[in-house]
């Protein structure tokens, strides 16, 4: 990354979402909906992410930005009408 | 990349908060989060117990959660990271201004002069002559070349009474070594002496170079005999002169009475000590603690040493003093160091015992009294003007 991108990256309103082996950070989200050990749902902008796994467990959670470790099976977008 | 990249400016951005890492008591800790969320705090990290949850939270914060939960406070967690650093230093900025101050003046003042002479005509005089060099305490070190400059116009100045002058630094001490220059004392043969005996003796030993020897080895003398003579005399008419010179030594007598004790204090170290912080400063001593033992043997370990002030660590082992009997050895090794002291502090350094008998010993209560003959040799002469001596 080029550093006179930095200040445009920090700005930036569009959500992230970054898969690790077991981890997920999601940053500009709206809210989280539903925390469960096998189901973390997700409000964005445009849409809902409903995330399938085990073991889900929140590790960092701030105003805009959230990670979660966790076995992840399947990702579920479903687009807001 | 970009991740990893967040994660670090987003952490530069909050490391200036103070933190709290926090425990909450829950058995649904997903709830528990999301309950979180919805009042807005900011979770740094989240760590699962069986019956609780740790939490990392901003400092701030910690009251709003009290108002829902009955949190307890782990620990603070301060600011980290290089803004943290530079943080501390502007809150600690005169202590650091000090430390350099300190250094500066470690390394560039002196605080002491030592000047390493005997002779105290000597010894104020090269204090003017360094006054007058601008080298005095509290003042900045000087160079090399200047040192060598200075060093040559006190000479120059002082050639009369200085044969050699060096000063060397040392820390932030100035030490001068000096060399005195030795004025042959002109010879005072005009005028007119005896060497003359001070005490009843017989003579052990005679060194003369000036003056005719009156008496020999062996002879038998009384206080203010004539050793030598400062009469130069030939076929016993005085022909002229001469102020006597030379050393006369003889056996003399004294008797002496001592008493000493037949018990003494013996010294044993217990297993206990304790340790107390000393400060000395120019031959000052003092302690920061109350010493805890009556009887004590100190053990000091310089720690450090600040302008002069010398801090250590004294190790204070506790002493049983033990009364304890003299054995017969033991007691004659005391008795034969008592008459040594006792004699010195009479004769002098250069004399010495040649025999010594006891005449009279008398225990008596905690005590032994002794009657001691000594014999001695020591320096029997004296020179005094002739002209004082009324002649035959």
């Amino acid at each position: 990354m080029q550093l006179r991108n930095i200040n445009s990256y920090i700005n930036s309103k569009t959500y992230n979402i970054n898969l690790t082996p077991n981890k997920i950070y999601i940053n500009n989200y709206n809210d989280i909906l539903e925390i469960k050990e096998n189901i973390i749902s997700i409000d964005f902008n445009d849409f809902f992410l409903n995330i399938n796994g085990n073991d889900f467990k929140v590790v960092k959670m701030l105003n805009n930005e959230v990670l979660f470790n966790g076995k992840i099976e399947s990702m579920e977008y479903i687009y807001k009408k | 990349m970009k991740y990893c990249l967040m994660e670090k400016l987003k952490a530069w951005n909050i490391s200036i908060k103070n933190k709290l890492e926090i425990s909450l008591p829950t058995k649904y800790p997903n709830t528990t989060i999301k309950q979180l969320k919805y009042l807005k705090i900011d979770i740094y990290k989240i760590t699962y117990n069986k019956d609780s949850i740790n939490l990392v939270i901003n400092q701030e914060d910690y009251e709003s959660i009290k108002k829902y939960y009955h949190p307890h406070i782990i620990k603070f967690i301060g600011p980290k990271g290089w803004i943290n650093t530079i943080k501390q230093l502007k809150r600690n900025i005169i202590l650091l201004i000090f430390i350099i101050i300190c250094i500066t003046l470690y390394t560039k003042i002196i605080i002491n002069i030592e000047i390493f002479t005997n002779n105290q005509y000597l010894y104020k005089k090269i204090l003017n002559e360094l006054d007058k060099e601008n080298i005095t305490k509290y003042t900045l070190i000087k160079d090399s070349k200047t040192i060598e400059t200075i060093k040559k116009n006190i000479l120059s100045r002082n050639k009369d009474i200085l044969e050699w002058i060096n000063i060397k630094r040392v820390g932030m001490t100035y030490i001068i070594n000096l060399e005195p220059k030795i004025v042959k004392e002109p010879s005072n043969s005009n005028t007119y002496c005896h060497i003359i005996s001070t005490k009843d003796a017989i003579i052990t030993k005679i060194y003369s170079s000036e003056g005719i020897e009156l008496k020999e080895i062996n002879d038998s003398v009384k206080k203010g005999d004539i050793l030598i003579s400062g009469d130069i005399k030939k076929d016993e008419e005085t022909k002229g002169t001469t102020c006597a010179t030379g050393s006369v030594w003889g056996q003399t007598w004294y008797t002496i009475n001592i008493e000493i004790p037949k018990t003494y204090n013996k010294k044993e170290k217990s297993n206990k000590h304790k340790y107390n912080i000393l400060l000395k400063y120019k031959n000052r001593n003092k302690s920061i603690l109350k010493s805890r033992f009556k009887d004590y043997e100190p053990t000091d370990k310089k720690i450090i040493n600040i302008f002069g002030f010398e801090i250590y660590l004294r190790k204070e082992e506790k002493i049983v003093l033990k009364k304890e009997q003299y054995t017969e050895d033991e007691l004659n090794i005391q008795i034969n160091n008592l008459i040594e002291e006792k004699m010195k502090i009479n004769l002098g350094d250069k004399s010495k015992i040649i025999d010594k008998k006891v005449l009279k010993k008398v225990d008596k209560d905690s005590k032994i009294y002794l009657e001691v003959f000594i014999v001695a040799e020591e320096e029997i002469s004296k020179s005094i003007d002739a002209t004082l001596i009324p002649k035959e």
